[in-house]
């Protein structure tokens, strides 16, 4: 049931893309994603991505605080996180800069909420690479420390919404304090382990 | 005399201006026969407004007016693009007034009906240019905003305009917002030139309706040349000082938004590229990119205003 759950929560943003697509291609109403659809679009994933990747940074803390051991659905977790986030990258690129390279090049270099964005994006990639069993055994122990990865994509994730805030801070607020939390969980929860 | 290339023309352009009005006429007869008979008063939410074109117009194509109507930003009703819509009742226009105070030899409150019966309406077609590198081009009715401020006989203490929008935390929720840096009530202004500058505008409608209360009703600023953030909406407070007003976005990030917020695509906001646009609406493959013009293409009304000045210094 959970599995099925979980699944259904995975993909639900692609039936909303999908809905909102017939929305405006079939049923005719042009401005269901707004006058500016590359836009929200861009919002859309990116919020998804974040959603996911704090869903599987909080696996962990579940199974040390909570006692739930959901280690089983991290994969597919984490790997959504990765799939939304590249998602994210191609509406940006084609979407908002219509693949104008040099501006994109333009804005890795000039823009650091990008870059910071960017740096997520390739710090997850060999993680989504190594996330099957394979490459698990294969790595060992290894494979614990590259995961760690983890930590520094979801303060790179943190930073990208901060950079971005013009005057409403609900958002970068809310991602702030449940990333702290479920850091603060985990080492908490060693030292109760430890004792 | 109409300067308007053919695919500008309306029908206002293309029938005679007295049969134009005697149909108006008609036709708010109508609409005032339709009300009698208890049609319930949100049915008419924009009422046909009574106006001449005038010459100012551009060969842009106009943005759709469910597009200019459904996409914007007015934070007072929210931050989302179309929370703005979605929230319109919350802004209340009844018995506006607008208090004119400062230095100037004629000062007080004013009802807006009063202002409106002495300032004859025009249509100006302009474009705009959203900081956040999107744009439309709308027809505006108004009136010219120098012509206004000349009836309040200025000072030459008067160096500044500074303009102040409605503050009504209760009823515009995104004046509670807790998570909101902005000092509100949202506050703009301009150089004593610059609001006297022929292209400065204050709109009371578009697309020939009565201003509908997302984009800034009862009266907003129209100033083209200047990114959207300065045309400040919903208007009840126009001050003659002598220092530069602390403008709400200026003072929030000035490293971002300048005073003058002049369109520019040589100078870029820190998070994006200024040299192009979105023209909307847009397509989901289709951006409809195009070039930013230096002063949003109205350089020869404005240019002579900052002569000597450093634009990437005072953006």
């Amino acid at each position: 049931m959970l599995n099925l759950v979980l699944w259904f929560l995975i993909f639900s943003p692609v039936l909303l893309l999908g809905y909102g697509f017939f929305q405006i291609q079939i049923a005719g109403d042009l401005l269901y994603w707004t006058a500016e659809p590359g836009k929200y679009l861009v919002h859309f994933t990116g919020q998804w991505a974040v959603g996911f990747l704090l869903l599987t940074f909080a696996i962990t803390p579940l199974r040390k605080v909570g006692g739930i051991n959901w280690v089983g659905y991290r994969r597919r977790l984490g790997v959504s996180a990765f799939a939304y986030a590249v998602l994210h990258l191609a509406c940006y690129a084609v979407m908002m800069l219509g693949l104008d390279l040099a501006t994109l090049i333009e804005d890795f270099s000039k823009r650091p909420y990008i870059f910071a964005g960017m740096l997520a994006l390739v710090a997850m990639l060999p993680m989504a690479v190594t996330s099957t069993q394979g490459w698990q055994r294969r790595l060992k122990r290894k494979w614990k420390t590259l995961h760690k990865l983890m930590y520094a994509v979801v303060a790179l994730a943190v930073i990208h919404l901060w950079w971005q805030v013009r005057q409403d801070f609900s958002l970068a607020l809310m991602v702030t304090v449940i990333a702290l939390l479920l850091t603060a969980l985990r080492f908490k929860s060693v030292r109760i382990s430890r004792l | 005399m109409l300067i308007k290339s053919p695919q500008m023309l309306t029908e206002a352009d293309v029938t005679p201006e007295s049969v134009y009005r005697q149909r108006r006429r008609f036709m708010q007869g109508a609409v005032g026969a339709a009300l009698s008979m208890s049609v319930p008063t949100w049915a008419v939410q924009s009422p046909a407004l009574d106006y001449t074109t005038s010459r100012y117009g551009q060969d842009d194509t106009l943005t759709p007016e469910d597009v200019v109507t459904s996409y914007n930003n007015f934070y007072e009703l929210g931050t989302g693009k179309n929370d703005p819509v979605k929230n319109a009742a919350q802004l209340k226009t009844a018995n506006w007034k607008i208090e004119i105070a400062g230095h100037a030899e004629k000062t007080g409150v004013f009802h807006l009906e009063d202002i409106l019966k002495q300032n004859p309406q025009e249509e100006r077609i302009y474009r705009l240019r959203c900081v956040e590198a999107w744009s439309m081009v709308i027809p505006w009715v108004g009136f010219s905003l120098a012509k206004f401020l000349k009836q309040f006989s200025p000072t030459s203490k008067a160096k500044y305009v500074k303009f102040t929008t409605l503050y009504d935390p209760e009823n515009l929720s995104g004046q509670r917002n807790a998570f909101s840096t902005i000092d509100w009530p949202y506050v703009e202004g301009l150089r004593m030139d610059e609001a006297m500058n022929e292209l400065s505008f204050l709109a009371t409608g578009l697309y020939g309706k009565t201003l509908p209360n997302q984009n800034g009703a009862p009266i907003r600023l129209v100033v083209p040349w200047k990114y959207g953030f300065k045309s400040i909406k919903s208007i009840v407070k126009i001050e003659f000082v002598e220092t530069e007003p602390e403008t709400t976005w200026n003072k929030l990030a000035p490293h971002e938004y300048g005073f003058y917020a002049n369109v520019n695509p040589n100078v870029d906001h820190p998070r994006w590229s200024q040299s192009t646009e979105r023209r909307l609406p847009t397509g989901l493959f289709n951006i409809r990119k195009i070039p930013t013009q230096t002063f949003n293409g109205y350089a020869e009304y404005v240019h002579h205003l900052y002569k000597g000045m450093d634009l990437t210094k005072y953006y």
